[in-house]
Formats: C-alpha cells, sequence, structure tokens
C-alpha cells in the first residue's frame, strides 16, 4: 500500500518514508502494516523525532483552527466537526444571481460562505477558481483577485469558504461579487456572481 | 559485569548518547550501581518520546499517554536491573511489547485507577518535558503559503480527522492523490516550522 511496504514486509530499513509516518498517524494502515512502523521507529529515533514533528504539526493545525485563524476552502463535513468542537460558525448560503447581506458578530470564530453549483457535471470539473471583486462602500474603491485551484465539496455539490471571522470584523462596510470559474475539458464556464452585501456587526441597527 | 559492555560505555554523561540502546541496556543489566542510574537516564530519555507518541496513538488523551510512559519505562527499568530482559540486544522491542500490554491494561480499567506512584529517579532525571506547541501565528501563515487544494487536504486530515479515501470522496480526487497531495504539504510546513532540521 505505501512505499516503504512490499507484500507487508518492511522493506526500506531506515527512514520509514514521511508519507508512511501520516499515514500511521491518521489509522490508514493495516494492523500489520502499523506494527512495523512501531517496531521500527522505537528503534530509530530519526523516524521517531520525525513522527513526532508530524504530530506536533497535527496538534498545531488543530490549534489554528480552533483559534480561528485560517482561510480555507473546507467540506460541510469539516464545518461540522468545528461546531461539534464548540466553534461558533456564521453560514451564508449563496445561489448565483441572488445578493444577501452578511457581517460577522463579535463572537464569531469563522464566517463560511457556501457557493451552490447548480446544474453542473462535477465528473467534467478538473479546477474551479473563485474570481473576487469588492467594492469599498463609502469610497467605491474596487479590488479584485482569484483565488486558485479551491476545493470543491464534491458531497453537496457546492463551494465552502472559510473565513477567519477577525478578520472580516476587520472590513468595512463592502459589497463583494464571486463568480467560480469551472475549467473543464470544454473550456471554461463561469457560474454566478454569487453577492454580498458586508455591514461591520457594529454599524448594524440592533447595535 | 561484562568488562566489553563495560568498556564501550562511555562514563561521561554527555558521552552516554554515543551509545546504542542495547548497550545501555547491557549496562543496566550488568554495570555498577554508580553507572546504572546514568545508563537508565539516558535509556529513557530516549525511550519516552516514543512510548509517549505510541501512548497518544492508541489512547484517548495525553494524560493517559503520559500514564502509559510511566508504567511502561517503570516495569522496563525494573526487568532490566533484575536481569530478566532476555535479549537486551532487542531491547526496542521489549519497550514496545511493554508499552502494548500496559496500554491494553489502561484501557481495559480505565486511566482513573491508576493512582501515579513516586516517579523512579530515572524516569525524574529522563522525563523531557512535552513538545513546546507549535506557534499558532507563525503555523497560520506557513498554512496560508500552501495552495489552496494542500491547505484544504490538511485540514480535513489533521482538523476533521478524515482518512485519504473520505477526503478523496469529499473532494474528487484518488486517495493516492490525497496521499501525495498531504505528503507534500505536511514537508513545506515542516520546512515552514523549521522542524526538518529537528528531526532529518
Amino acid at each position: 500500500m505505501y512505499g516503504a511496504f512490499q507484500g507487508g514486509t518492511l522493506t526500506q530499513a531506515c527512514p520509514l518514508s514521511t508519507e508512511t509516518l501520516i499515514a500511521y498517524w491518521l489509522g490508514e494502515l493495516s494492523i500489520a502494516e502499523a506494527d512495523q512502523v512501531e517496531q521500527h521507529y522505537f528503534a530509530c529515533a530519526s523516524c521517531a523525532g520525525r513522527l513526532e514533528s508530524i504530530t506536533r504539526l497535527g496538534a498545531g493545525v488543530a490549534r489554528v483552527v480552533q483559534r480561528g485563524e485560517v482561510n480555507a476552502s473546507v467540506t460541510q463535513k469539516f464545518i461540522d466537526h468545528a461546531v461539534a468542537r464548540g466553534l461558533s460558525i456564521r453560514d451564508y448560503h449563496l445561489s448565483p444571481g441572488h445578493a444577501i447581506a452578511c457581517t460577522a458578530a463579535p463572537l464569531d470564530d469563522f464566517v463560511v460562505l457556501h457557493l451552490a453549483l447548480t446544474a453542473v457535471d462535477f465528473g467534467a470539473i478538473d479546477a474551479v477558481d473563485v474570481a473576487v471583486e469588492w467594492t469599498h462602500a463609502d469610497t467605491g474603491t474596487r479590488q479584485e483577485h482569484v483565488v486558485k485551484s479551491v476545493s470543491l465539496d464534491r458531497t453537496l455539490g457546492e463551494i465552502v469558504l472559510l473565513h477567519s471571522g477577525e478578520r472580516i470584523r476587520e472590513l468595512p462596510k463592502s459589497d463583494w461579487q464571486m463568480q467560480a470559474i469551472l475549467h473543464g475539458r470544454d473550456g471554461d464556464t463561469r457560474v454566478g456572481p454569487y453577492l454580498l452585501n458586508h455591514t461591520p456587526w457594529e454599524q448594524l441597527p440592533h447595535s | 559485569m561484562s568488562s566489553g559492555i563495560k568498556s564501550r560505555l562511555p562514563r561521561p554523561a554527555n558521552g552516554l548518547s554515543l551509545a546504542s540502546d542495547a548497550d545501555l541496556a547491557h549496562a543496566i543489566t550488568r554495570a555498577t550501581p554508580d553507572e546504572a542510574p546514568l545508563a537508565e537516564a539516558e535509556l529513557c530519555r530516549r525511550f519516552v518520546p516514543r512510548v509517549r507518541l505510541y501512548g497518544r496513538k492508541h489512547l484517548a488523551d495525553p494524560d493517559a499517554a503520559n500514564d502509559l510512559v510511566q508504567r511502561t519505562l517503570e516495569i522496563t527499568l525494573q526487568k532490566l536491573r533484575r536481569g530478566e530482559v532476555t535479549n537486551p540486544e532487542q531491547i526496542a522491542s521489549f519497550v514496545l511489547g511493554v508499552a502494548r500490554l500496559q496500554a491494553h491494561e489502561l484501557r481495559r480499567r480505565g486511566r482513573h485507577e491508576h493512582v501515579t506512584a513516586d516517579l523512579e529517579p530515572a524516569l525524574l532525571l529522563a522525563l523531557p518535558p512535552e513538545p513546546e506547541a507549535l506557534g499558532a501565528e507563525r503555523l497560520s501563515e506557513c498554512l496560508q503559503e500552501l495552495g489552496e487544494r494542500e491547505r484544504s487536504v490538511v485540514l480535513l486530515s489533521f482538523y476533521a480527522e478524515q482518512d485519504s479515501v473520505e477526503v478523496g470522496k469529499a473532494l474528487g480526487m484518488s486517495a493516492g492523490n490525497v496521499r501525495v497531495v498531504r505528503h507534500r504539504a505536511v514537508e513545506h510546513l515542516r520546512q515552514c516550522m523549521g522542524l526538518s532540521k529537528e528531526a532529518p
């Protein structure tokens, strides 16, 4: 299954590949494979050290997420996991051509945008970019950028964009327009626009 | 006492780091009382991180992993001192075997029944502190340096605890491709955080 194994035998004495150590840590190896990895790293300071660095990274990644300090394209299952671990998530579900009002409350760890992709043949999509256009509501200043190769939650047929609540809270009142650019065998298809009108929490009427 | 073993075991404490695991095991079994504590401490220094890794993998929480470390090394040292380790050359396998049995026992009883006794002097000397938590701010920056797909795979793997098959199914990738992307991302993060120098 993994590089260091062949026919159930550890053929590469040292070091175990990082891929194998990651697979071990994440529980992807068979019992026999895991047994061999353990036999190896108990006798090998180098591999034990590398495994420890992987575990520290894994714990660090979890901590970064728990602190709400990352932006990424994820999946609904990821969001469910974050909620189960006590994070405060503000979800917005967007459909092409529709606008919604959005904000970030003081205690929101993340703001999540769900961009629905309807009538799309997901099997024909090689990659997805998201074009973002941002306009400052007061000054009219505009900025554009493209987020390349975002991940697509194919289970639900949507793009799930995770944004740090802290960063969203720093935004001024602004209008956002997004388009999904689907790269496929038959060329590019644009889906959208997805429209958001952002208002800082403290400027909302309830404040 | 085996003079051969003794001669291979350097007397200065810092020289012990050059001895093999087997040398240390022999030294604990056969060495004079003034040598044994240093060899025991060095053996514990080496095996505490490995047993702790095993414990974290197989037991529910870090405290249980620390219990496992203590139990495993106490038993190992006692067996070595009494000459009950039949093959000190295979000390790593012996420690792993003890760790497996003790992990099973901890799971069976529940860790609450384990009352921490006085620590072995060698363990007190050797217990390395928990590895320092990585700086969240720096790691956040390193994560943002990854490509979108790499970052997604890392978050789904290490936060949502999804295996490569699940991640691949969700993102439309093969499990093999997920493993390649994950490996590449982890190597980048290790380099970005300076961990690749710590543990080659």
